[in-house]
């Protein structure tokens, strides 16, 4: 276990040096603050269009620098030989996998953070008063981009970035609009290919699990479980591709 | 030393002569850039189903961005006064004042529906001025079309409900799409006052369907929130006292409900008007 602390302890500390993270925060702390502007044009719903843009902006750019750090997580470390350093250690490959995620995740935590300050600084500017119910919200967004992290390590473990980019953002898109493979099924029952349909809906991730933003910022009664189902979801789908990620750097030979 | 000194100015001068092509296409392209095209906006956009999936879980996003699409668009083609595009709609349109009042067939319900009028105030000549004079008719053909998508991105999204049923038909008299469009809203957002409270509006006002408006009312009412003049008017209504009365309470109700600045505006003008007559 202290290996892994050690690992995620240095991957953050490498992770939150990176330039691209912190042009990317500004920017989405830039469009934060820009709501402010764009929502005057809204006609009295200024409140609603910031938290929006606010969700929205966070999601966005927590997933930009998921996808353009975790891509490079590893493959980074093989292609400038430090990885050797690493096996050569009494440690497992899995304790690598585990710490490199751990740390990129901290990393997102920590940008997630700075949005949601900037978010409620905002919103505490226009309504006088915070909005908490925002919270569950954020929650689910980090799930959402905790799940892409373990797409984009998976990916980053036997191809290179810029395949691993591509795939990661596909799996994105394709995770959003699974849902619509299960609605064709229930609309089609009569379907030859609908048992096919099925297995490709609970292999890919069912991202709109995550998809509470419209509900949060209109105050709208969500089902019960709702929250503590998707993180359990996240948390156990992310499992899955860790063990997978695991395996694959465990019979890799990084000659 | 020299070299740099060359070096330097010739990156001076570079840049000086770029400065100078960038001014000069600026003011050349800028000759197309007038109001009269930013009229001509053409909107082509996938219907609100495709637009959903296509969002990838931004739905509230995209809706608000259509939303203000929307605002913008009806505010350049609005005939209005505050509209700085107002002389050029004014000029293209030929424009002089009134715009009539709502013909029968644009009422959207069927002949027999219509006879059911026992409340009418076209019958009213001061009502019928201030109620069925569209100073807007005609213009924005899109705004419907584009607060229909903003709906089905964000069903829970009153404002556009409120805005399109409300201060659009006022002004453009397209009763049709409003009711169309309140009633979507309602079956959406069935636990919410105002939008029953709004069609009952539309029923009385403008189709004279006291018995339809009396049927929402009372819809209105039982929903949380419903503020005590809803329950007020839908027992006037059923008393069917003095019609300028009716309508002065319901349109007292709607200033009182509303914060939109717009159609409190609207309202009182309405108001003054009643007084004045």
């Amino acid at each position: 276990m202290k290996a892994i602390w050690v690992i995620a302890g240095n991957t953050f500390q490498e992770t939150i040096r990176d330039r691209v993270m912190y042009n990317i925060l500004f920017f989405a702390v830039f469009i934060i603050g820009i709501s402010l502007v764009i929502g005057s044009w809204s006609l009295n719903q200024q409140v609603k269009l910031v938290k929006d843009f606010g969700l929205a902006a966070m999601s966005i750019f927590g997933l930009l620098i998921a996808v353009f750090i975790g891509i490079r997580l590893i493959y980074q470390d093989i292609e400038r030989k430090t990885i050797y350093m690493l096996v050569t250690k009494p440690i497992h490959r899995w304790q690598i996998v585990l710490g490199k995620y751990a740390g990129l995740l901290l990393t997102v935590f920590a940008n997630i953070f700075v949005m949601t300050v900037s978010l409620l600084v905002v919103d505490l500017l226009i309504e006088h008063h915070v909005d908490l119910g925002l919270l569950p919200g954020i929650l689910l967004i980090l799930f959402e981009i905790m799940l892409v992290v373990a797409w984009a390590l998976f990916f980053s473990s036997f191809t290179s970035p810029m395949l691993s980019a591509v795939l990661t953002v596909l799996i994105f898109i394709a995770g959003h609009l699974s849902p619509g493979l299960k609605l064709f099924t229930q609309l089609h029952p009569e379907n030859a290919s609908n048992k096919i349909l099925l297995f490709i809906y609970a292999v890919l991730p069912n991202l709109e699990n995550f998809n509470i933003k419209t509900a949060v910022v209109e105050h709208l009664a969500l089902p019960p479980l709702t929250v503590p189902n998707a993180v359990l979801y996240g948390i156990a789908y992310s499992g899955i591709l860790l063990i997978a990620t695991s395996l694959i750097l465990e019979k890799r030979n990084f000659k | 030393m020299n070299r740099k000194l060359y070096i330097y100015a010739g990156l001076l001068l570079a840049i000086a002569v770029f400065g100078g092509i960038i001014q000069i296409t600026r003011q050349n392209l800028d000759v197309y850039r007038t109001p009269e095209k930013a009229l001509q906006d053409l909107i082509y956009l996938p219907d609100g189903h495709v637009l959903r999936w296509a969002s990838l879980g931004y739905t509230s996003l995209m809706a608000d961005y259509l939303w203000i699409k929307s605002v913008l668009y009806y505010g350049r083609h609005t005939v209005d006064e505050d509209n700085p595009f107002y002389k050029i709609i004014k000029k293209k349109f030929n424009l002089s004042g009134d715009n009539g009042y709502l013909p029968e067939s644009d009422s959207g319900r069927t002949a027999q529906a219509s006879s059911k009028k026992d409340f009418d105030l076209s019958r009213d000549r001061r009502l019928r001025a201030i109620f069925f004079n569209f100073r807007s008719r005609g213009m924005a053909p899109f705004i419907y079309p584009l607060l229909e998508r903003v709906v089905i991105l964000d069903p829970h999204f009153i404002e556009p409900y409120i805005f399109g049923g409300l201060y659009v038909m006022m002004d453009t008299g397209r009763l049709k799409e409003a009711l169309h469009l309140l009633r979507l809203g309602y079956k959406e957002n069935p636990n919410r006052w105002e939008l029953p409270y709004y069609l009952a509006f539309l029923n009385l006002f403008y189709l004279g369907d006291s018995e339809a408006a009396l049927a929402y009312l009372k819809k209105a009412v039982l929903q949380p929130g419903a503020p005590p003049f809803v329950e007020n008017l839908s027992v006037v209504l059923s008393r069917r006292l003095n019609k300028t009365q009716i309508v002065i309470d319901y349109l007292m109700g709607i200033y009182n409900s509303t914060t939109d600045p717009n159609v409190r505006d609207k309202i009182l003008k309405v108001l003054h008007e009643l007084a004045k007559r």
